[in-house]
């Protein structure tokens, strides 16, 4: 019979709730919201099981919004409080049914074709207008134009269940000390930008749920102190993951933290105020410790990582960040001490020299990635070693390494046969010998970026395309490569699904043709800086890449805009667009038919051309169309 | 009579400590991020920071700013890379802006 509805009635609450849960795990909130609004069995049941919610934290609304939140949604496990999310101040209608919004769309399709962007508060936040207000508890006439302790304190009495909580808005210690007291199963706790509490509200929340609590992450807070740290030590005993970025963190609250959570496994410290004595502790009591990352961290000597090294004998990552007084004794006593390492980055300790890499690939058989930024006295020997020991490397990544030559590279593929992936920036002596070496003997690369690396030309990149089958490609700056190199890319690699070729003053149309015929895979594509490319060229590419996603192509200065126009014409999945305002304006009548084809959830964006030196983030325009 | 003899040295604004000779200016009429810059092509008592890459007036170019060694102010660039072939002659050369260098008594 049509319009009948013969399932709904038949299927039982539990298959509706795993039906809703997969929805939930699989597809997009988009999914689960369509599916709430299919009828109302549907709607309670998506009440009763949706886990997870972004809330937002400006608007006036903000906190009668968290309010129905917490009461509809009581079996919220996953919420996320952002003040960069805005709730729409929606027409004040007291005689409006509460049924009325209930059947409104979703989301408006504004005449452009494209979905304006609805706050992501609440299904129902932006259009629910007609609610009953009743009145908070204070009575003062402030006026509120974003979220509170109120808001706050009932959304801790709402979701009981609440275990993971980020906040990234401005709220007061009541509202921590609410939802301490009321999310007793509280495990992650996230504050990044959080203004207007202190050390009171943390360590109250701390002292009510700091027994369930694993993971604690507190950043750009510029309030907190030692004391809370004190509290962490004292009340978080099951504490797991650490991550921790202030400036007035001293050594006495690493301590406090090191003494009372001994089951710790990651721990982030980005502070200047700490140094050896914090990491001492660490070293003492954090056995279980897997996962160091130290972010400039001026204070700290190498005594720190010979006691971390002695303690931690579980390290599998460190990470080392602008820690100028550490020298290669450190990491000798790294590599001895902890056989599990798996993942090092040293980036910007300018006194480690070569030995420390000999000593890591002397005795860590283990190691799978290796990052070193900005190191520049380190030389080809180290990597000698380094082949040697680490066969299982996987991944390799280094930038302005300034004495590494072909020699070491070298060693490295012919030591490390499982290497996946290759990253090297500002390498000015890696040329072709290097990647004639890697397409011999790592057949399992995958991913490969040369980015100003200006020895390397089109014989080096031939072998590498008949010898490894690339997935990822990025050879900005290579000045030499010219299309013949492109062509022997685009034949050997069909699985291509990311090509970065900018700044690449030589190649022009006949590359795009290739890549075009060749790379029916690719998703994105960068050409930026690229003079010699035209819009023939992109005709070409557009007919052969219909899974293109992303394109990006500034300061192509013979690309006009009726190239322009063929890419967004030409490519059904478009989302990303990075081109000149001007190229965009200047032909409405080729443009304007084309722009209704742009999917309604793709964003474009412009770069206006006038661009004052030096280059800041804050003078580019970015417009959303 | 000392001081009309001798190189003419410039100094950081901040500590005086000698970072350049006028006998090796290439040019003035360079624009830095608070108005005038020179380009020298020689300097002294300076440590570079790490490279970055950026889009100029003049195209893009990697460059590493120049920080005085003893007090650690910001004075300029070093042109590390340019990638148009009119820009090649500033590879290698520094960048002094006006308001950040002195002249030593002269």
């Amino acid at each position: 019979m049509r319009g009948a509805d013969l399932i709904n009635l038949l299927l039982p609450d539990e298959i509706l709730d795993e039906v809703l849960r997969r929805v939930a795990v699989s597809g997009a909130k988009r999914d689960l919201d369509a599916c709430a609004l299919v009828c109302s069995r549907w709607r309670r049941h998506d009440r009763a099981t949706r886990r997870s919610a972004k809330l937002a934290a400006s608007g006036a609304r903000a906190d009668e919004v968290l309010r129905l939140v917490a009461e509809r949604f009581p079996a919220l496990v996953e919420v996320s409080v952002d003040e960069r999310i805005s709730v729409e101040a929606a027409a004040a209608g007291p005689s409006c049914a509460a049924a009325r919004s209930r059947r409104r769309p979703m989301y408006d399709v504004s005449p452009s074709g494209r979905r304006r962007r609805m706050s992501r508060s609440s299904n129902f936040g932006a259009h629910m207008s007609p609610f009953p207000l009743d009145q908070p508890g204070s009575d003062n006439e402030t006026e509120r134009t974003c979220l509170t302790d109120v808001g706050l304190t009932s959304l801790a009495r709402g979701c009981k269940g609440l275990e993971k909580l980020s906040l990234a808005c401005y709220i007061g210690d009541p509202g921590l000390i609410a939802i301490g007291e009321g999310c007793k199963l509280l495990r992650n706790l996230n504050l990044r930008f959080v203004e207007g509490t202190s050390d009171e509200g943390l360590i109250g929340l701390i002292k009510n749920c700091g027994q369930s609590l694993v993971s604690l992450g507190v950043a750009t807070c510029a309030w907190m102190t030692d004391a809370s740290l004190h509290a962490v030590g004292s009340h978080c005993p099951n504490l797991e993951f650490l991550s921790l970025e202030s400036d007035h963190i001293k050594n006495e609250g690493v301590v406090s933290v090191a003494k009372g959570c001994r089951l710790l496994k990651t721990l982030k410290l980005q502070c200047m105020g700490a140094g050896d004595e914090a990491l001492d502790a660490i070293g003492l009591f954090c056995s279980f410790l897997e996962s160091l990352s130290l972010n400039n961290f001026e204070k700290f000597t190498d005594r720190s990582l010979s006691s971390i090294a002695k303690g931690c004998k579980n390290l599998t990552d460190l990470i080392l960040n602008d820690c100028h007084l550490l020298t290669d004794r450190s990491l000798e006593f790294v590599a001895r001490s902890c056989k599990k390492l798996a993942r090092l980055k040293i980036n910007g300790c300018q006194n480690m020299e070569t030995a420390a890499l000999e000593h890591i690939g002397r005795w860590c058989p283990g190691l799978l990635e290796l990052s070193l930024i900005y190191c520049p006295r380190i030389r080809d020997s180290a990597f000698l070693e380094v082949g040697r020991g680490c066969s299982l490397l996987r991944s390799l990544y280094l930038v302005d390494c300034s004495r590494i030559s072909d020699d070491a590279l070298c060693y490295i593929a012919q030591g490390c046969k499982n290497l996946t992936e290759l990253s090297i920036r500002r390498g000015y002596e890696i040329g072709d010998k290097a990647l004639i070496s890697f397409a011999e003997n790592c057949k399992s690369l995958r991913e490969l970026t040369l980015q100003f690396c200006e020895r390397v030309s089109d014989a080096g990149l031939t072998a590498i395309a008949e010898g490894c089958p690339l997935r990822k490609l990025n050879l900005c700056g290579c000045q030499l490569i010219t299309d013949n190199g492109l062509t022997a890319i685009a034949r050997g690699c069909p699985d291509l699904v990311y090509l970065d070729i900018s700044v690449l003053r030589s190649i022009g149309d006949m590359a795009l043709a290739e890549i075009g015929e060749g790379c029916s895979q690719l998703k994105d594509i960068a050409l930026s800086h690229c003079p010699e490319v035209t819009d023939v060229g992109l005709g070409h590419l557009v007919r052969g890449c219909l899974p293109l996603q992303s394109c990006q192509m500034v300061y192509c200065r013979r690309v006009s805009s009726t190239g322009i126009a063929t890419i967004v014409s030409g490519c059904p999945k478009l989302k990303k667009l990075l081109v000149e305002e001007w190229k965009l304006q200047e032909t409405n009548e080729f443009f304007a038919p084309a722009y209704p084809l742009l999917p309604s959830y793709a964003t474009v964006f412009l770069l206006l051309l006038e661009i004052p030196y030096p280059l800041q983030p804050k003078n580019i325009k970015l417009k959303h169309l | 009579m000392a001081e009309l003899v001798g190189p003419r040295v410039y100094s950081c604004c901040h500590c005086r400590n000698h970072v350049c000779l006028h006998d090796d200016i290439i040019s003035k009429a360079f624009q830095g991020r608070n108005g005038r810059a020179f380009l020298f092509s020689h300097a002294m008592n300076i440590s570079m920071g790490p490279k970055e890459d950026r889009q100029l007036m003049t195209g893009l170019h990697t460059v590493a700013d120049i920080y005085c060694r003893d007090c650690r102010e910001v004075l300029g660039w070093k042109y590390e890379r340019a990638f148009e072939e009119s820009q090649k002659y500033k590879e290698g050369k520094f960048i002094f802006e006006k308001a950040k260098i002195v002249k030593e008594n002269w």
